[in-house]
Order: structure tokens, then sequence, then C-alpha cells
């Protein structure tokens, strides 16, 4: 038995590493690619060294991108795997959580099913994050290496990209809010951003199921 | 009335003068090439080549026969590259297709969204290149450099709506020997600066029958680069309209009070 105030392990040293490291990837890249995707954003040029330089730092940030997720996976390759075994478990507690959601997304008072480690919201996160990293570099390959792909896949390419880049962004959007600022967050926030620990009371009413499974039922 | 130049292809004898006076004024190196079982040096554009001519060989009646093509910049009316551009680095300039080395990036859509698949990455600068109809040359008065070389009469200089006339004229005396004969880039691609005089069908000179901008650029630039944007500006607006009606409605922080650090 825990006591309330202990803390509990939620996310590893490499999770954390692979989550802040994408994170800056995910904003060098989405600035220095807005100045590529139209004249619009050519204010921000300058912070590049102008389009040139955004077209480079792009470019040279995309080797890291598609880096660090492959040493994670190489390194830990068992822990993805678990991930992406709990990301793809879906019950009914999970589809509940998803129908409540909208409601305590406004202010509403309601109560959650019982979550994993993970709760649905992350879940679909955890799926869709890696997804459209996947696509991104695949789709970017393409176009950074234009000439040695036929015409048509490079046209595509620049569709994809654009939609997995947009359809991130506006995930981005909801994901920091809802793992910082949405009350109840805080906790998650501070264990991804420094020890990778959250307190057991927390844990126990928002991932009822992940707490006792670690900690024991009570 | 805009400038443009006409290729006429039954006076072209293949002789390449303009595909080294187009190196030469545009200062370009030269690229080795190898033996590829046809008369044809150099084989296709390069962030290098801005010009070639492309020598079709036909057996007819027994006979050999070349389709000279000399291939540059169509220099379209309505280019898909300008309108691609995400640094309008691409502009007309008196009927020429010209890019702003300045402001182009090297992100190459251009090159994708042509319709003859003419402009080239050049890796040493980080540019995307293709012919400017030496605008630079045309400005002071001067032909441009090909034009100025070809020793024949295949390539004409002047204002696209005379030459339009010249190349139909041309079209006409040659029907009698040539059935298929027409006019290429007058409609082709919404109209080209570059005009053709063709002794038979495009697809023989190696140029494509119908050339179009490809649905997918279109889709792309015309709906997921104008409007996809706005899912973001929406899942933005969202989280910040949850952020206040969350802590005015209380509710729901009451509910959470005892564990969130915001609480």
């Amino acid at each position: 038995m825990v006591k309330s105030d202990e803390k509990i392990l939620k996310c590893s040293g490499g999770a954390r590493f692979v989550h802040w490291s994408h994170t800056i990837c995910w904003f060098v890249m989405l600035f220095s690619g807005l100045v590529l995707f139209s004249g619009w954003f050519n204010w921000l040029a300058p912070v590049f060294g102008g389009a040139d330089g955004a077209d480079f730092i792009h470019k040279l940030f995309a080797i890291f991108f598609i880096a660090i997720p492959l040493i994670g996976l190489f390194v830990k390759p068992r822990s993805f795997i678990e991930w992406m075994k709990m990301a793809f478990r879906w019950g009914k507690d999970e589809f509940v959580f998803m129908m409540k959601f909208p409601f305590d997304f406004i202010g509403f008072k309601v109560n959650m099913p019982p979550q994993e480690r993970i709760n649905a919201g992350q879940k679909i996160n955890s799926i869709l994050f890696p997804l459209l990293g996947f696509f991104l570099a695949l789709s970017g390959t393409i176009m950074w290496f234009a000439d040695n792909f036929p015409v048509w896949l490079v046209q595509l390419a620049y569709i994809v990209h654009d939609c997995c880049w947009i359809i991130g962004t506006a995930q981005v959007c909801f994901h920091a809010y809802l793992g910082s600022l949405h009350p109840g967050s805080g906790e998650s926030f501070w264990a991804m951003f420094g020890d990778g620990k959250v307190r057991a009371s927390w844990a126990k009413h928002h991932h009822t199921k992940w707490y006792e499974e670690v900690v024991g039922r009570e | 009335m805009a400038k443009g130049y006409l290729v006429d292809t039954t006076k072209c004898i293949g002789c390449r003068g303009c595909v080294v006076a187009c190196k030469n004024w545009n200062q370009l190196p030269a690229e080795p090439t190898g033996f590829k079982g046809t008369y044809q040096t150099v084989a296709d554009f390069s962030g290098n080549t801005f010009t070639y001519i492309g020598f079709n060989e036909y057996e007819e009646n027994g006979q050999l026969k070349w389709y000279f093509t000399k291939r540059q910049c169509m220099h379209c009316l309505d280019p898909a590259c300008m309108k691609v551009c995400p640094q309008k680095a691409i502009s007309i300039v008196d009927g020429a297709v010209v890019r702003d080395y300045g402001k182009c990036a090297g992100c190459q859509y251009c090159a994708s969204a042509c319709p003859f698949h003419v402009p080239r990455y050049n890796t040493k600068i980080n540019k995307e290149t293709k012919c400017s109809m030496c605008a630079e040359r045309v400005a002071e008065g001067m032909l441009p450099a090909c034009v100025k070389a070809c020793v024949t009469g295949a390539l004409q200089f002047g204002e696209r709506d005379e030459l339009l006339a010249i190349a139909k004229e041309r079209v006409n005396a040659l029907k009698a020997e040539y059935p298929n004969a027409r006019v290429y880039g007058e409609n082709d691609a919404g109209g080209t600066s570059v005009l053709y005089v063709l002794a038979d069908v495009p697809s023989k000179y190696g140029l494509p029958e119908n050339p179009q901008v490809s649905a997918l650029t279109t889709a792309w630039q015309k709906y997921v680069k104008p409007y996809g944007p706005w899912l973001i500006a929406l899942t933005a607006a969202g989280s910040i309209l949850s952020f206040f009606s969350t802590r005015l409605l209380k509710v729901g922080q009451r509910a959470h009070e005892e564990e969130s650090l915001h609480g």
C-alpha cells in the first residue's frame, strides 16, 4: 500500500527524451516549413536566415526527426511495442471516455470510466502522432529527393505532407492544452516535463486501472 | 502583346548551335555524356542544361528519319510553376517566365507542377533552374542566345501573335506533304509563348500530346493549401475556449480540485 503523497513512474526516461526532442523538432520544422509553405509566412524567414536558410534548417531537423524515434525504437523496442499495444487496446471504458470527454472539455463534471496508464484520448494521440510522423518522413523524403521518384508520387507527397502537418499541428494544439492547462492535467505535465513521476493519489483518480496494476487493489 | 519564339522543327538540322549558345550565355558548365545508341548527346534537362535537341529517330518507308525538337521551357501564358511557388520567385516578364534566384528557396515545388517537367534542381546552388527566354538580353534589345545562334532560321523571335500567324501559314504549306502538320503551343497547356511548327503528332517529338497540370497539383494548390490550415485555427480556438469555460464553470475544476496542481 502506497501513501497518497508517494510518487509512481508514469513516463520513462526514454519516453521523455523522445517526447521532448521530437517536440523541438516538430516546432522548428513547423516554423521553417511555414516559410516553404506559403509567402504569407515570409516574415518568419529572417529567423532562419532567409527562405534558403529555412529550407536548410527544415532538412537538417528532418534528419533528427527521423533519427530520434529510430534510436528509441532501437534502444527500447519492447517499450515501443508495449506502448502501441496499449494504444490499440480499446474496450467499453475507452469509448465511454471519448463520448463523455466533450463535456469534460467544456467544463462540466463527469464521472469517467477507469483508465489505463494512458487514457482513451492519449491513446488516440499515441496512434496519431507516430502515424503522422511516419507519413511526414516518407513524403518528406520523396520531396527532398524528388528527382529519383516518379512525378505523380512527388505530387502526391506534397498533399500527404501538408495534410499530415496540418492534422498534426491541429492535434498539437489540443495535446499541448490538454496536457498542461486543462484542469487536472498539471500532474501529467510535470511528469513528462520533470522526473516522469506522478502522485499516487492523482494516478488513482485519473488512471485507475494502471494505479491498481502498479500499486495493487486496496 | 508579349514576346515569344517559334521553333520550326521542319527547318531544324540538329546542329545544336543553340544548345552551345545557351550554355555559353548562361555560363553553364558542360556535363559529360555517354553514347546511348543515338546521335542525341544531351539526354534530358538538368540543373545545368536549359535546352537540348531531341533526336527522335523513326524508320519510315525503309528510311531513317529524324524529328528534331529543340526542348526548353515553354513559357506558359498561365504558368503552373508560378502559381505553386511559395516565394513568388517566378514572374512573367514580357512573355518570358522568369525566376528570381534571390527569392528561390530550392523547394522544387515548380518541378513537379510543370506539365512539361522542365525545371530541374541544381544541387550546387540549391535552386531550381530553367530557360528564361534570355529575358535580360531581350530587355537590352538583343535576341535570345539560342535564336541568335540558329543558322537555318528554325528559331524566330518576336511578338507571339505575329509568330502564330507565321506558324499557321507554314503549317498550311506543310499540310500537302505532312498531313499531320500542326502548330503546338497555341492552346496547349493554356497556350505557351514558345510555339512549335510540327510536321507530325507531338508524341513523335517527345512532346506531351495533352499537356496538363496534374489534378493532384491542382487539388493541393486550390484546396489543401488555402483551406487546410484553418483546422489548426479551429483546434487552437477550441483549446482557448475550453481554458476559459472550464474555469468559468468551475464544475470540472472542483471535480479535480483534490489532485490538480492548477486547482
